[in-house]
Parts: C-alpha cells; sequence; structure tokens
C-alpha cells in the first residue's frame, strides 16, 4: 500500500516536472547547447593535436561520452535550482506538509530529471555521426540504464545538496567549486590514470563511472574494461544518493521551508 | 473532540518556548480564529494543532487523518508556471486522490469558489486575489475535514481579501461540517468564526466565544484623529475621565456604552479643536472588540505604541 502511494506521489511529481519542461522551451535550447558547444569547440579543436595512448578512439570520440556526462551533470544542477526555487516560493512546503510519502517525493522529482536527460540525450546522439560514431553499434540498453542510473546518482547528490544549501548563489559557488571541477577529472575530457591520487578520486567519482558506462555503450572495443565494477559502484552510488535527497525532505520542517 | 493539545510546549531555539498550552480541544465543526499580534504564537500554535511542529511530542492527539486535513499558509503555494488546474489535479494526486475524486471535485469547487473560468489560466498571469482563491481551492481540493488557514491574506490589498474571505465563506455554506482554524491579526476579517482564542508570548491568554465578545461590545465607538495622541489622551483622562485607547499613531479610539454618552463626549472634545482634526463614529464592531482585546492582553507585556504598527487598520 505504502509503496503504491510512494508510486502515485512520485508520478503525479513526475508529470508536474515534464510539464513544466514542455512550458520552458529556453531551458531546453540552453541544456542542449551547452554540451554540443563544448564537445564542438573543444573536441574539433584538440582532435587534430591530441592522441589518445592506448586508445581505439580519437579525442573528438573520447571528449563525446564526457559531453554527454556534462549534459547529464548540468540537467541536474538546474533541477535542483528549480527546488530551491519551490522552497522559495513555498510550493515545497505544501508538498512536504501533504501525507505524501518523502522517498515518492525524491522519486519523483528525480524521475522527472531522467526524463529530461533521456530526451536531450537523444538529441545529442543526433551528432554522433559527425564524430564518426555509429548509431548502430550503439548498445542501447546499456545506454539508457548507464542515462537513468546515472541520473538517478548526480540528481539525488544535487538534490540534497540543493535543499541543505537551500540558495541559489551557494549552489551556483558549489557547483563552480566542486562539481565542475569533478567532472574535469572524471575522464570526461581526458583519459585518468588508475594509479595516483587522481584514480583513488575517480573511484569515488560518480561521473567518472558515467563517462565509463557511456563510453562503452556508444564506442565498440572502447578501453573500458572497467565498465561491469563501475555498473556495480554506480548503482550503490544511485541508492545511497537517493537515501541523502530523501533524507533531506524528510529533514525539512514547515516552519523552517 | 478532534485535535487536542495537553501539556504542550514548542520551542523554536532551545530555552526560548515559543508556545506553550496546558489544555486545548479543537472540535469538529468549529470555526476558530487563532488572534495575537506578531511573534504572539498563533502560527506555532496552528502549526502545532496540524501536527506539522518537529516537536516529537506526544501530548498531541488527533483524530483526523492526514489526508484530510489542509492548511493554506501565508504566501501561495501553487507552481506559477502551471495552470490552476494542472495545480489542483497535482496536489490532489499528491494527497492520494482518485481521478474520479479529482474530477469530481474540481468541477464541485471551481464552481463554489467562482472561478471556472480562472481553470486554464497559467497561475503566474493571475491578480493575487485570485491565486488565493486557486490556493483555497487547493486546499478544498482534498475533502478536507480540518483546514488551516495561516494568515491567508497577508500582502493583499483590501478588494483582494474581501474576495478570499467571500470565497471561503461560499466553502463553508458548502461544507457546513469543515473545521476551520485561522491565524490572523486582521480583526475585521474575522466574521466567519464562533471562537476566538487570543495569544500573547506563546500563552493562551483567552478562549472565548463569539457570543461573549459580541456581548461585551460597547454601543459605540469613537475615533479620534489628531496631531498628538499622547498629549489629547492625557487631557481627556484628566479633565474629563474619558479613557481613550492609543489606535495608531495618529488615532485614540474611545467606546460609549451610550448614544447620550457618544454625544456627551462629542460635546467635550468640541473644546480641544486644536487637538482635534476629525472624529468618527460608528457601531462598535466585532473588529474593534478584537482589537480592544488585543491591546489590553498586550498590555502587561510591551506599551502600546509599539503595537499600532503591528495592528492593522480597523474596518467599520
Amino acid at each position: 500500500m505504502t509503496s503504491l502511494r510512494t508510486f502515485k506521489v512520485a508520478h503525479a511529481l513526475w508529470q508536474r516536472d515534464t510539464l513544466r519542461f514542455r512550458k520552458e522551451r529556453s531551458r531546453w535550447i540552453g541544456l542542449v547547447s551547452q554540451p554540443l558547444m563544448f564537445w564542438g569547440l573543444i573536441g574539433f579543436g584538440l582532435n587534430s593535436v591530441v592522441s589518445l595512448p592506448e586508445a581505439s578512439e580519437n579525442y573528438l570520440q573520447f571528449f563525446y561520452s564526457g559531453s554527454l556526462v556534462m549534459c547529464v551533470l548540468f540537467t541536474t544542477l538546474f533541477g535542483s535550482i528549480s527546488l530551491i526555487e519551490d522552497a522559495q516560493s513555498g510550493f515545497l512546503r505544501a508538498i512536504i506538509a501533504s501525507p505524501a510519502p518523502k522517498l515518492g517525493i525524491a522519486l519523483g522529482k528525480v524521475a522527472g530529471l531522467i526524463t529530461l536527460v533521456i530526451v536531450q540525450l537523444i538529441i545529442l546522439l543526433a551528432f554522433a555521426p559527425l564524430a564518426d560514431l555509429s548509431l548502430t553499434s550503439v548498445n542501447w540498453l546499456q545506454f539508457v540504464i548507464t542515462a537513468v542510473v546515472g541520473t538517478a546518482t548526480l540528481a539525488g547528490i544535487n538534490l540534497g545538496a540543493a535543499l541543505l544549501i537551500n540558495s541559489v548563489q551557494g549552489f551556483h559557488a558549489v557547483m563552480g567549486l566542486i562539481l565542475f571541477p569533478l567532472w574535469i577529472i572524471s575522464g570526461a575530457m581526458f583519459p585518468i590514470p588508475s594509479e595516483g591520487a587522481l584514480g583513488a578520486l575517480s573511484a569515488f567519482n560518480p561521473m567518472s563511472h558515467i563517462a565509463t558506462l557511456f563510453r562503452f555503450s556508444l564506442i565498440p572495443g572502447a578501453s573500458v574494461s572497467t565498465a561491469p565494477l563501475s555498473f556495480g559502484i554506480l548503482l550503490i552510488q544511485a541508492t545511497l544518493s537517493l537515501w541523502f535527497a530523501t533524507a533531506m525532505i524528510s529533514n525539512r520542517r514547515v516552519q523552517s521551508v | 473532540m478532534i485535535i487536542s493539545l495537553n501539556n504542550y510546549t514548542f520551542e523554536y531555539l532551545a530555552g526560548t518556548k515559543a508556545l506553550s498550552v496546558d489544555s486545548f480541544r479543537l472540535h469538529r465543526g468549529e470555526k476558530l480564529a487563532l488572534v495575537g499580534r506578531n511573534g504572539s504564537g498563533k502560527s506555532t500554535l496552528l502549526l502545532a494543532l496540524a501536527g506539522l511542529l518537529d516537536d516529537r511530542s506526544t501530548s498531541r492527539s488527533c483524530a483526523i487523518a492526514r489526508e484530510k486535513q489542509s492548511l493554506v499558509f501565508q504566501s501561495v503555494c501553487l507552481d506559477k508556471k502551471l495552470t490552476v488546474e494542472e495545480n489542483l489535479n497535482l496536489f490532489a494526486k499528491v494527497w492520494g486522490l482518485s481521478k474520479v475524486e479529482i474530477n469530481r471535485n474540481l468541477v464541485e469547487i471551481s464552481e463554489t469558489l467562482k472561478m471556472t473560468d480562472l481553470l486554464k489560466r497559467n497561475v503566474g498571469s493571475l491578480s493575487g486575489g485570485q491565486q488565493r482563491r486557486a490556493d483555497l481551492a487547493r486546499a478544498l481540493m482534498i475533502e478536507p475535514e480540518v483546514i488551516f488557514l495561516d494568515e491567508p491574506t497577508g500582502g493583499l490589498d483590501v478588494i483582494a481579501q474581501r474576495e478570499f474571505w467571500s470565497a471561503l465563506g461560499k466553502a463553508q455554506q458548502k461544507y457546513p461540517d469543515l473545521t476551520i482554524v485561522c491565524a490572523s491579526h486582521h480583526g475585521n476579517e474575522l466574521n466567519l468564526f464562533e471562537r476566538f482564542v487570543f495569544l500573547e508570548k506563546g500563552l493562551i491568554q483567552l478562549d472565548v466565544s463569539r457570543e461573549s465578545l459580541v456581548g461585551e461590545a460597547h454601543h459605540e465607538t469613537i475615533e479620534i484623529s489628531t496631531p498628538n495622541c499622547s498629549q489629547l489622551q492625557e487631557v481627556l483622562k484628566k479633565k474629563l475621565n474619558i479613557d481613550a485607547i492609543l489606535l495608531f499613531d495618529d488615532k485614540l479610539m474611545s467606546h460609549s456604552n451610550s448614544a447620550a454618552e457618544t454625544i456627551e463626549k462629542m460635546k467635550a472634545l468640541t473644546d480641544f479643536e486644536t487637538l482635534v482634526e476629525s472624529v468618527t463614529v460608528r457601531r462598535t464592531s466585532l473588529a474593534d472588540v478584537i482589537l480592544k482585546k488585543l491591546l489590553d492582553l498586550s498590555a502587561p507585556f510591551e506599551n502600546h505604541e509599539s503595537l499600532s504598527s503591528a495592528l492593522t487598520e480597523v474596518a467599520p
């Protein structure tokens, strides 16, 4: 009964987010064009001067997966900022004051972001042939699972952090100081050695695993032997981040929203 | 009895009691107004009754399911980018209503609140008064047994305030068994209510029925505009033994128990032409009585001058 209730609440909030996304076309354009622009400028710019050791793909192909991770990151970030706006407008207060299970609220927000990410990834995939990536060789099941689990992980972290920080400016600062650098050293822009500090950090960095799994789905024969391990870690991180977001929603009090 | 508080205390900050209630009972169908100035604890009592304070207290008991309790806050809680209908649908789903119930309630409530023409409009495009009405519709959509209103007309102009109370009046007629609890410091808004709880410093100072309040009402109220309140107040008391209460920085209020007394006071005021700018006489309203009670109750705590800024105008 409770799980059905949780699902219904998640469904209602997912519907709300998708409705809003449909009405905010400018947001779509921004979220899709930013990774595309990064990929175009950096990927094409560096493709002729950068060669990847021990890799079957060129830099443009390598960075394409990184751009997809950027899409996931930016979408979950801006989606989380909308949660702060919900708190400031009073919408969140009414939802928290409702008898809705808090897990349902978190799942609804995460599901909304997953939908948005999937649609944007489809748009971005249309540009994959520009990097000589064949859409017929994409492992779609793995690609979609990566998108879903990866978005759930980043969405959970960002939603929880947004509620914790509770200020758009503060959240922007966190984005600039922590999340964007984490994206850079995730293996999205350049290969990360498995040894040393960066290697250790990337083991805990969910974006490293998302980048690995996207690469694994898109590029046949890509040197990503750690893909199964990455998937396992990402799954654990997704569960923990969902728990974090739910806990932050549960801790939110009506009198302080 | 549907909700009770016994030996209930709540602190926002450790060591500072925001609310302390020995015993309080809310009965089914009651229309209860929580009255007090800013910071008196009325919103805290409202949230305590609604079970929304993080008190971990066992001293609150409630016979109504959470699904049947609804809240209207000081600010509109709707998503301004969605239409009114989309918002009402959303909140009803979050509260667990079925599709059939949602469709039925949507028609019924929009007709009751006379807002059928607003359903397809984005909330952000509505006026403040229309948004509040839509927010009230949201609260009514879930078929509540009790509705909590926390200063629901804060920030609205007089016309929008009237729109809101008129909508609530219609809802009350449609659902006579609905229990309504409202925190407000606007005495002129509380004509719908039957029971009045006055709060000050987080304590219930007075718990009275409407009949009792009205019974205490004086015959007439004289409102005096003056450039020097304290001087006129002193003169009236010393020379004529007339009690005048400071209403605003430039207004005094005095009560009369008969028309003859009013005439006598008016005559006396003509002797102070330089101190009196204008005088208004009106029949004493419920709002006057509530204001007087508030002034009397807060007198032991603070002087009236600081009160005048916290209290709103008294409508005739």
